[in-house]
């Protein structure tokens, strides 16, 4: 079961729309809740990433027949420099705007490593990609 | 467990207004037939506030006839009840007039609401995260049913009422004792054996406070009741009142804005909070249904008596406050099968205009979809896609 989301860039008033649909979907599955808490944390803290940072991109969500669930977020740039760095808990490098609507404290990153079963980052100029599974 | 709102068809004029409040979407009218759907009923009240027909209900416990069975009756008052006296005196009276009813003892449980009141705040705060706290049992079955996953972060307390039936049938174990849970609102009738048969109760009977109140108004004179009501207890029942006004204890009433908090907390955007309270109801339980007076006047009436309660704390140990609230995952269908199901849902709603105007007698699409696919209606009762068809 897969869905795409279109993730705009700097449109907080919409930010976190995607994670909600993705949870109710979850909820109404019957997901076990222990991995539905990590799933809506990290997939929140993802998605208001991609509003803040980004360019603009899309979160692909994927649920297999395990009942596995597979987050992907893909943007077009402009890209993490130092992605080790990022992972710092309080790095941040967050505009006063976003700090202003309470986003931003540079846990970010960390956290949904935390959250995720498995966790990967690439990044370069063109874009980031990030993909999480949660079991 | 039985029904607790029940449906008089009698003069029900299938307005669908309850449908379209309902919380949880439990109601559903199918052949003209109320149906609340006891697996997403939070027992709140909102359905019977609704009707204008008065044909949704909750059945009380009636103690004309049980008070003979034990040798020996208790009843046990809600502290928000003081929200509708104008003095401590006045409240005093109306114990005695409780007691002259037919009990031989009226007994309050503010002390043990005040001990899990100080407890709840001295424990979020020394254990990392946020953590949720609500005596009201329509928000714990709200987060049961539609939040399993903060459960985790609910304080583990059982409810004062609960504490406080079985401390009395400790103190009087050799004597067959009845114990009588009267009642603010519809969520505490479900803690008791009777009428909605919850077995794990200590409590025997439940019944609505304004189920008696006739009676005890006749009775009532200068004469009272020695009760002395603990002013934490007090604090606990009072959305004004709990916690001190500080980031580190949050509260919040009604069931919209508490969706709206639990939302957020599952997002963990709530990130300085160490303790939210709930209440299903405006103000708190002193905006119970079946109390007579109002909130809005029953803040001030409850803050004026103030100087009357005690701030004497009672002890309780562990083994007699803490439950373990585990979520009853009941055998479900594999999640493959599970998603061939949500996705035939998805399908019929295509289908559906997805205006979610409740004719067909269901609360959304949605709803209506996932009933058609678990063969209990056909799609044909869609009015408006009928329409559609015609053209």
């Amino acid at each position: 079961m897969k869905k795409v989301y279109q993730i705009e860039k700097d449109n907080y008033e919409d930010a976190g729309q995607a994670s909600r649909d993705i949870k109710m979907t979850l909820k109404t599955l019957g997901l076990d809740p222990k991995v539905l808490k990590r799933v809506s944390i990290a997939c929140y803290e993802a998605e208001i990433n991609l509003v803040i940072h980004s360019n603009g991109g899309t979160i692909t969500f994927d649920l297999d027949d395990e009942g596995t669930v597979h987050l992907s977020f893909d943007d077009v740039g402009p890209g993490i420099p130092d992605i080790t760095l990022a992972m710092t808990p309080g790095y941040s490098t967050a505009s006063k705007k976003a700090r202003e609507f309470g986003f931003g404290a540079g846990m970010g990153l960390d956290n949904m490593k935390n959250c995720a079963t498995t966790f990967t980052i690439q990044s370069s100029c063109e874009g980031t990609h990030l993909q999480m599974t949660f079991v | 467990m039985k029904h607790v709102i029940s449906w008089l068809d009698t003069k029900c004029s299938h307005c669908i207004k309850c449908l379209k409040s309902c919380p949880t979407d439990a109601i559903s009218i199918v052949n003209e037939q109320v149906i609340i759907d006891e697996s997403k009923c939070i027992h709140c009240d909102v359905c019977i506030q609704c009707c204008p027909s008065r044909v949704l209900k909750v059945q009380s416990a009636h103690m004309n006839e049980t008070l003979q069975c034990h040798e020996y009756n208790v009843a046990l008052i809600p502290t928000s009840l003081l929200s509708d006296m104008k003095s401590y005196d006045d409240f005093q009276e109306i114990c005695q007039a409780i007691l002259k009813l037919g009990f031989d003892e009226v007994q309050h449980y503010s002390d043990i609401e005040g001990f899990l009141y100080k407890k709840a705040i001295q424990e979020s705060h020394e254990k990392p995260g946020i953590w949720l706290t609500s005596f009201c049992p329509t928000i714990n079955l709200l987060i049961e049913k539609n939040y399993p996953t903060l459960l985790d972060q609910v304080l583990p307390y059982d409810y004062p009422v609960e504490i406080a039936a079985r401390r009395i049938r400790e103190r009087l174990k050799d004597v067959d004792v009845g114990i009588y849970s009267l009642c603010e609102c519809v969520g505490k009738m479900t803690l008791a054996k009777e009428p909605f048969g919850n077995e794990n109760s200590a409590i025997d009977y439940a019944m609505t406070i304004s189920h008696i109140f006739p009676k005890i108004n006749k009775l009532k004179d200068h004469q009272k009741y020695p009760i002395k009501m603990n002013r934490y207890g007090v604090k606990s029942n009072v959305e004004d009142l709990f916690g001190n006004r500080s980031l580190s204890v949050v509260r919040v009433e009604g069931l919209n804005q508490t969706k709206s908090l639990l939302e957020l907390i599952e997002f963990d955007r709530i990130q300085h909070v160490d303790l939210v309270a709930m209440y299903a109801c405006y103000q708190g339980c002193i905006g119970g249904y079946y109390l007579w007076s109002n909130p809005f006047e029953g803040c001030y009436n409850i803050e004026s008596m103030m100087d009357e309660y005690t701030s004497d704390n009672i002890q309780l140990d562990e083994e007699n406050y803490r439950i373990d609230r585990q979520l009853d995952r009941q055998e479900m269908k594999s999640m493959k099968e599970r998603m061939t199901w949500f996705a035939k849902v998805n399908d019929i709603l295509e289908t559906l205009p997805q205006y979610d105007c409740g004719a067909c007698g269901f609360a959304n699409c949605r709803s209506l979809a996932q009933s058609v696919v678990d063969g209990k209606v056909d799609i044909q009762i869609c009015r408006v896609r009928k329409q559609g068809d015609k053209k």
